[in-house]
């Protein structure tokens, strides 16, 4: 599938899911990076570029969550836009054959060493500067539709003074299918803004061989201080297990 | 968070296995139309509107009250949610049952209603947000991730899991505990685990950042050799430092990476 109808549609409805998932519905996580990131990239055929990405932005956004009335970048539609920008990349497609193959078609094996995907790298970092983008315009969108809901609040009271409880049931719904009309119309513009980025960039930049790109490398290192700081508590037992990580980070180097 | 203590505790209770999980489907949409005018207000007077039918039944004034004392302002952390809404069920039941003979008591529980649910909201609200969204959610995204880099989608998978482990477990036990106790619910829940739990977690997180190190390293090294993974090492860093120092998101750092990216692209293959 590359960029074609059913690939958009099931990346339209991801999009949707994301959006309801990270306040209106669950929170069940899966409108996060790390998981938005994977689905997305099994549905454009690269689980583990989408991994990756998925997981840099999610060590990068760790900082910010949707708590109360605080500002979060609605990261995701801007990760399954992000990711879906790679079915629009010219260029050839990591081989998967047959129904067999689905450990690696869902991604279910280790990254290559050094991250050298099958996956063009300047078209992962096209895709995490399109979900940067997107996160930071989604936050707004996402306030504006907060603002906008203060009119189910008056129909809700409306039904209230009838002792209506479908009336308020109804009010919430409605609240529910906004935000997942505002996740599919944001995905979808997502999804537009990265196909002309793909055609505009895939024309200006060179065509780079499939490997390491070191802009990839340098993101996920500058998404990890933010993981860092964000668990970080300047006690000196924070040390400790840091350099326990290390030790045992360094073992399965050695043995990996 | 004050308790009150003068009111004798409410005998405990259960809520039937058809209840809960109504309620608990009901609870996932806590979040559906939330404003900036009542936050979760709607969410939580439509959490509560199956049992508000059922208590308030070919009554519509009480309905209509019922109603209106759900849709005052209202946020809380959500998988906290079901503690405060089995709760405020408990004493609407209370409230329904002395409604007609006994007002004095009736008017009392509303009383207690009110109170209750502006001060536990807030209180709910802290000790969730502090653990589900600033420790939980850091420390599953570093074992994730980690698992990222040795398994592919394994990592994900786990996130998934170890974050909804917690998120689902307090989402049906805060619904059952909060029914069961009524308001000293509060209490048991500042004196429970969930307090101490942030502190607990949290070095999982760290251990996961520090084993990401070296992994991270290897992967630069093995795509572009020693100097250049040590330059990486230095710039996450560095970068530790100028977010630790001067807060910020990093996204803008981010950004420059990709630009840095393309950049190094053109330079090396041409255009």
């Amino acid at each position: 599938m590359d960029g074609d109808a059913f690939q958009i549609l099931l990346l339209l409805l991801l999009g949707a899911w994301a959006a309801v998932d990270t306040a209106a519905w669950g929170q069940f996580m899966v409108g996060q990076p790390l998981a938005a990131g994977w689905l997305a990239g099994v549905i454009v055929g690269e689980p583990l570029a989408g991994l990756l990405m998925g997981a840099a932005l999610q060590m990068l956004w760790s900082r910010l969550a949707p708590v109360g009335a605080a500002a979060y970048p609605d990261v995701g539609p801007a990760t399954v836009g992000g990711v879906g920008l790679l079915s629009f990349w010219p260029g050839p497609r990591a081989p998967h054959d047959g129904v067999l193959d689905w450990p690696v078609r869902l991604g279910f094996q280790r990254v290559p060493e050094g991250w050298q995907l099958e996956t063009s790298p300047l078209a992962i970092l096209a895709g995490i500067g399109l979900a940067l983008l997107a996160g930071w315009a989604g936050q707004r969108l996402v306030a504006r539709m907060r603002h906008a809901n203060a009119d189910l609040g008056r129909v809700a009271d409306e039904a209230a003074r009838r002792g209506d409880f479908g009336g308020v049931e109804r009010a919430n719904r409605l609240g529910l299918l906004r935000a997942a009309v505002l996740g599919t119309a944001q995905t979808g513009a997502i999804l537009a803004a990265g196909w002309l980025a793909a055609i505009a960039l895939a024309r200006v930049l060179p065509a780079a061989p499939i490997g390491s790109n070191p802009g990839v490398h340098l993101f996920w290192w500058i998404a990890l201080a933010a993981l860092g700081t964000s668990l970080w508590s300047g006690v000196r037992r924070d040390w400790i297990w840091i350099a326990s990580g290390l030790l045992a980070g360094t073992t399965l180097v050695g043995i990996l | 968070m004050r308790v009150d203590e003068r009111r004798p505790t409410l005998p405990e209770a259960r809520l039937g296995r058809r209840r809960h999980l109504a309620l608990l489907g009901r609870s996932l949409l806590l979040q559906s139309s939330w404003s900036f005018e009542r936050m979760q207000a709607v969410g939580f007077a439509s959490l509560l509107a199956g049992e508000g039918r059922r208590l308030t039944k070919g009554r519509p004034d009480a309905a209509a009250a019922f109603l209106n004392r759900q849709l005052m302002l209202f946020n809380t952390n959500p998988p906290l949610a079901g503690y405060l809404a089995g709760v405020i069920l408990r004493l609407e039941e209370e409230v329904a049952r002395h409604e007609a003979e006994r007002p004095d008591e009736a008017a009392r529980t509303l009383e207690e209603i009110r109170r209750f649910r502006r001060a536990a909201a807030s209180a709910f609200a802290a000790w969730g947000d502090r653990f589900f969204w600033a420790t939980l959610r850091p420390v599953a995204t570093g074992l994730g991730v980690l698992l990222v880099i040795l398994g592919g989608a394994w990592g994900a998978v786990a996130w998934l899991i170890v974050y909804n482990a917690a998120h689902l477990y307090y989402r049906y036990q805060g619904l059952s505990d909060g029914y069961r106790f009524g308001p000293a619910v509060a209490k048991r829940v500042a004196e429970s685990i969930l307090k101490r739990l942030p502190d607990g977690v949290r070095p999982l997180g760290l251990l996961a950042v520090g084993a990401l190190i070296p992994v991270s390293l290897a992967a630069g090294k093995a795509a572009f050799g020693w100097p250049t993974a040590a330059g990486f090492l230095a710039t996450g860093l560095l970068m530790a430092l100028v977010l630790r120092r001067r807060g910020g998101l990093g996204w803008a750092w981010g950004f420059v990476a990709v630009l840095f990216g393309f950049a190094w692209a053109v330079r090396l293959h041409g255009r």
